[in-house]
């Protein structure tokens, strides 16, 4: 043996040593290859092609561009023109794929036996009952009830089945959604005569005030409001815009305040009042006197020191506020979300409505006649009322499109009960969910990347949705609509005349007519449909519409408002909330949901129920404790999380879990909180009351795995996520923080591109899109619960969470005040990178354009660059990662899907590089900046993450990594990273809580 | 007395020793097998349709490209798809039996199940357009196939053989085509023009 013979040789040769032993094995089996019969026009295998439609997600309707390959989606973004979400989307959006791929999907129809079993049907089979159901109820005039229980649908896709269901005599559509924010329409009808829900310019406001508004997780359109919200933060002036927000549990939204005031649960309308109480005592109102001496009288009992009794806000901090708020040109105050849907959330907007407009801020940041309009979605008393009716069996046939009301509504509706009353149930879900279940007759639709629809949003703009992929590419769904038309035509000649269209594509090209009309008469029409489908809808500024002070605000009854549970008892105040990953339930399904650790738990495939640490320490319960929670109405067992995030009279559940049907991914997650609700509905709105319900909790002597991927919530003075006060920031006098520069070795060189990442600490929101993005660009897999828990989670990205206390700050509620960072944490490529000099097969290395890259095939599962890497963003491959078919098809065909015992990690999206690069060189120039966007940086609605090349003087990454606020993470290690972080920056309100009066 | 137990022991060791030499000895003449043969072509699969690269590109002279379009345009070559080869089909040699396979297969409206010659690993990401645009013929990986009656894998399509190509000095055409990676430093001391760095096929 030479001298020369070192570790790597020895490693090279065992490796050629037993790859000789395995080429003398068989080959491995042939392959095929298969062609095309008729090639699709213009689709050349290997290139990407873009279609853009509309998500249906939620009821949001942003903008969506789907990636296809040879025919298939792989990818997700928004579409950068739509006005709502500018290409931002946020996870459950992006997650829709596996929705689409989701092997839990039915494979076809099925029909309910005699016996009660559900057996698989021809299509053959399902229309020919379908058309002897429609036949048969049409000659039935007289006694037949027809209802059809949709999601939130608009345009020509309301006009479809309002016109078909319309060909029965009593037949029936009903728009249902869980979050129908009926007190947000209730209040509006009360302050200003219109139900319209207004669009919020947030930002332009100078102030924001959120009533237990989660405006970045689900309230109304979060990807649009988290756009705006980082807009107005990114004006770091002398009056950068403040953010306070009012709730009792510090959720994402409220992390992302300045200042967070944990009001009694139920409280917020008092608080509301008392804010236009001191408003226009100080005479700081923007409003006529005479008005100002109405609305006086109207919160004339209100005032700070009254509502500190009934919030826990120490009045001179109410009054502080209030001066402040009056002061903001334009201020905005945010009504009630989902978990402050109590018994007082009309009351609560209608104050926020009075505070807008003492003012001055309606129709400045309060915009009508931009919004949207809710008027035919159900209320949840409407949706009582329904329930009634089917329980007296007075509805006959029930469709259900698209909604899971068994799941979504309390059991103490008795939906399910009265669901059994429907003569015959039909359900058009592409999954088999808790409504579906019941159901005598399942037709499948497709999922929303397959079909056709129009959605309207909000005013203004008319949404295309359109079949990304063919659908019926593994599971033989089909779209309701076109199931309908056919059964139409066929039941009856004088429906098919009513309704001569082959499919829903075809309808929905011909109502557009009128809006070709109406929008664009001089176009010809086929390429006024072309543009439009091509560009995914098409939409409008639309002129704002003023409103005034409505009168029936002055005979409005306040009482719910003043009635707030103020007795300590043993009662807790139970507080449901919804999470942005799961939404109403609907996201259960989809492991990279399940996956996505909380915004601020960090819990991962499971609901918890929050507790702080001192009503823990009452009732003696530990992390993980397995907790019986009951109200008058119901009992649910599920693990406690404890928190000093919640207040401590306060226990919190998360809304999305607890599903008995809903594919593998869903099932054992835990219990749902609606278990707990009562019937009753909000009096004034009709609403479903999420909040309000008192609880009580008892330890169980077990304890249940509650797997989070961040244990620690503190940095240990480690400064890891920097602040910097908005004071010296203003003042210039922010410096760069020293780092060291030594090296032994020679410095990397970096001809041509240097790629590096900017992200920006005071932009981000900690919303988890990158980290959903990062996921399905880069085929990471999902490992569960269990492997989480051991510290194996996949993710190349993830979003570390610290709360800090607020050292001068008083305490609201029993709660200290914190302060939240979020620091998104991926590979930072470092020049010195400690991970590289450690691997002994050189399968990580330093790259010439600064990329720290891993090179799969050469990786030999040592784990010693992950044990070396001070930021731990490398994920190595414990398992074969599992794909189910059809999951597999929704792979990124540009990435590696890693195998067992290599290691992974962020690429920079070297993919994306790579295209960029071909593409330029086709066009035989260099790389433009702004040219390559990693899949994290796309999809960001706070647009805090700047991909570039550091070497370009010009591009923005360098200018953003040169700024004043930049710092490198653990920069003290020498590792010299290729992200440059930016520092949040500290607002006023923390260091001088709004605290003293005068 | 205790004699057998030693003896046995002796035996097996001996035994264990015959077999572990001869497993020895078998890897190592696999590994020197292995690393001194040259690259021999295994012969071309059978296909579903005796298709001629000789007639069609060696005879009739067709271009590569006016089948496999994508060459130059993407990352696949791509396959003719079978109405291409019906469009002229449908009046050339209809009926010899290997073109009546064809017509049965466009008949059934049904692709053909072709048997693949040339596989990459799923980690290898190779691009058609940037060699093809490049001015690398085809026959330089995939070998005379206009001479070839059944097509078989020409090249051994390994790293090694890869970078024969990516590694030449600057100075051949075939690099001053293709595309920089290389610094002009590192060109001056006769690097090559082709990428070398990992990333470029391993994403």
């Amino acid at each position: 043996m030479s001298d020369a013979f070192n570790r790597r040789e020895f490693l090279k040769l065992v490796t050629i040593a037993s790859t000789g032993t395995l080429a003398a094995c068989s080959p491995a089996p042939p392959q095929k290859v298969i062609p095309y019969v008729i090639p699709p026009e213009e689709v050349v295998p290997g290139l990407s092609y873009w279609f853009k439609t509309t998500c249906r997600e939620c009821p949001a309707g942003c903008g969506m561009m789907a990636r296809t390959r040879e025919g298939r989606v792989v990818k997700l973004e928004g579409n950068p023109e739509h006005p709502i979400n500018r290409g931002a989307l946020c996870v459950r959006g992006q997650a829709a794929l596996q929705g689409l791929y989701n092997p839990d999907r039915l494979a076809g129809p099925l029909r309910r036996t005699p016996e009660g079993r559900l057996e698989p049907i021809t299509w053959e089979q399902a229309e020919e009952a379908l058309v002897a159901l429609f036949r048969f109820l049409r000659e039935q005039r007289r006694t037949a009830t027809v209802a059809l229980l949709t999601e939130r649908i608009s345009g020509a896709t309301e006009k479809f089945f309002r016109d078909l269901f319309a060909v029965f005599p009593a037949g029936q559509v009903i728009q249902y959604e869980p979050f129908a924010y009926e007190a947000l329409r209730a209040g509006n009808r009360v302050a200003f005569g219109t139900s319209e829900i207004p669009h919020y310019d947030i930002a332009a406001a100078r102030m924001l005030v959120s009533f237990g508004a989660d405006f970045l997780e689900t309230w109304l359109s979060n990807v649009e409001c988290a756009r705006a919200f980082a807009a107005a933060r990114r004006r770091h002036e002398r009056d950068a815009m403040r953010f306070v927000a009012v709730e009792p549990r510090l959720s994402l939204t409220a992390a992302n305040a300045d200042v967070w005031l944990p009001a009694r649960p139920g409280s917020e309308a008092a608080l509301a009042l008392a804010l236009v109480h001191e408003i226009l005592r100080s005479g700081r109102a923007r409003i006529s006197s005479t008005e100002a001496a109405r609305i006086g009288q109207l919160v004339a009992t209100l005032d700070a020191e009254t509502a500190e009794r009934l919030t826990d806000v120490p009045a001179p901090r109410i009054r502080a506020l209030a001066r402040e708020f009056a002061a903001a040109d334009p201020g905005l105050a945010l009504g009630p979300g989902v978990a402050a849907s109590g018994p007082a959330a009309t009351a609560l907007q209608v104050a926020v409505n009075l505070l807008n407009y003492v003012c001055g801020n309606v129709n400045r940041t309060v915009q009508f006649g931009r919004g949207s309009s809710w008027d035919r979605v159900a209320t949840h008393a409407e949706m009582l009322e329904f329930i009634e009716r089917m329980r007296t069996g007075r509805v006959d046939v029930l469709f259900f499109h698209h909604t899971n009301p068994v799941y979504t509504l309390p059991p103490a509706t008795g939906f399910a009960r009265a669901l059994q009353r429907v003569r015959l149930k039909v359900s058009f879900s592409p999954f088999l969910d808790e409504t579906t279940a019941q159901c005598d007759l399942i037709l499948p639709d497709h999922t929303p990347l397959e079909r056709w629809e129009e959605y309207q949003p909000r005013a203004g703009i008319r949404a295309l949705v359109q079949p990304a992929m063919a659908g019926g590419f593994h599971f033989q769904s089909r779209q309701a609509a076109d199931m309908l038309l056919y059964v139409v035509s066929r039941a009856d000649a004088t429906l098919s005349r009513q309704f001569p269209f082959a499919d829903f594509r075809a309808y929905l090209e011909n109502e557009w007519r009128a809006v070709h009309r109406a929008v664009a008469p001089e176009q010809p029409f086929a390429e006024f449909w072309r543009s439009a489908v091509e560009a995914g809808g098409i939409w409008r500024e639309v002129p704002l519409r003023p409103v005034r002070l409505s009168e029936a605000v002055f005979r409005f009854d306040f009482s719910p408002a003043l009635t707030v549970h103020t007795e300590r008892d043993e009662s807790l105040a139970l507080l449901v909330f919804p999470t942005a990953e799961r939404f109403d339930g609907r996201g259960a399904n989809r492991p990279w949901l399940q996956e996505t650790p909380d915004a601020m738990t960090k819990i991962v495939w499971s609901a918890w129920a929050e507790l702080h640490p001192e009503t823990a320490r009452r009732y003696g319960v530990r992390e993980g404790d397995l907790l019986k929670v009951s109200s008058p109405h119901g009992t649910i067992q599920l693990p406690a999380h404890l928190t000093p995030t919640v207040r401590p009279d306060t226990v919190a559940i998360p809304l999305g879990q607890g599903h008995t049907s809903f594919g593998r991914w869903a099932a054992d997650c835990g219990p749902t909180p609606l278990a707990l609700l009562s019937a009753e509905v909000e009096v004034t709105s009709g609403g479903l009351l999420y909040g309000g319900t008192r609880v009580r909790i008892e330890r169980l002597p077990v304890r249940r795995l509650l797997a989070r991927t961040q244990q620690e919530t503190s940095q240990h003075d480690r400064e890891i996520a920097r602040v910097v006060p908005l004071a010296e920031l203003v003042a210039g006098s922010v410096r760069r923080d020293p780092e060291p520069r030594l090296s032994i070795y020679p410095e990397h060189t970096h001809d041509g591109h240097r790629w590096g990442m900017a992200i920006d600490l005071d932009a981000c929101i900690g919303c988890n899109a990158c980290v959903v993005a990062c996921s399905i660009e880069n085929n990471v897999p999902w490992v569960g619960a269990l492997q989480v828990d051991r510290g194996r989670h996949m993710a190349w990205m993830r979003i570390d969470r610290y709360w800090e206390p607020v050292p001068e700050a008083q305490p609201v509620g029993g709660v200290a005040p914190l302060e939240t960072h979020f620091l998104p944490m991926l590979c930072q490529h470092c020049d010195h990178a400690p991970c590289e000099s450690v691997c002994p097969v050189y399968a990580t290395y330093h790259n010439h354009e600064g990329l720290n890259v891993q090179v799969y095939n050469r990786c030999v599962g040592t784990r010693y660059c992950s044990n070396n890497c001070p930021y731990k963003v490398r994920r190595f491959h414990w398992f074969d990662d599992q794909w189910p078919w059809p999951l597999a098809l929704g792979l990124n065909p540009d990435v590696t899907a890693r195998t067992k015992g290599v290691m992974g990690k962020c690429t920079f999206c070297v993919q994306r590089i790579r295209t960029a690069k071909d593409q330029a060189k086709d066009e035989n120039r260099t790389v433009r900046d702004g040219e390559i966007i990693p899949a994290c940086a796309q999809t960001c609605p706070a647009e805090a993450i700047v991909f570039g090349d550091l070497n370009d003087p010009n591009s923005r990454v360098r200018q953003l990594a040169d700024s004043a606020r930049g710092y490198h993470v653990l920069g003290e290690l020498n590792t010299r990273p290729a992200i440059t972080y930016l520092k949040k920056v500290r607002r006023s309100g923390l260091d001088r809580p709004t605290g003293e009066d005068g | 007395m205790t004699q057998p137990v030693p003896r046995r022991r002796r035996k097996l060791t001996l035994r264990a020793k015959l077999f572990l030499g001869a497993v020895a000895l078998a890897l190592a003449a696999t590994t020197t097998i292995g690393l001194l043969t040259e690259f021999a072509p295994p012969p071309g699969p059978e296909q579903p349709i005796a298709f001629s690269h000789r007639v069609h590109a060696g005879v009739n002279q067709i271009d590569c490209l006016f089948c496999h379009t994508a060459a130059e345009r993407s990352t696949s070559a791509g396959l003719p798809s079978v109405e291409r080869c019906m469009a002229c089909h449908q009046y050339i040699a209809v009926r010899r039996p290997e073109i009546r396979k064809l017509a049965d297969f466009w008949e059934k409206q049904q692709p053909i199940p072709w048997v693949r010659v040339h596989r990459l690993p799923d980690y290898v990401y190779f691009s058609h357009k940037r060699h093809v645009r490049a001015g690398v013929e085809c026959q330089t990986c995939h070998g005379p196939v206009q001479q070839m009656e059944v097509v078989y894998q020409y090249a051994p399509l390994t790293m090694g053989w890869c970078l024969q190509c990516h590694q030449q000095p600057a100075a051949t055409p075939v690099n001053v085509l293709t595309s920089r990676t290389a610094s002009p430093a590192e060109m001056a001391r006769g690097a090559s023009r082709a990428p070398l760095d990992c990333v470029t096929c391993h994403k």
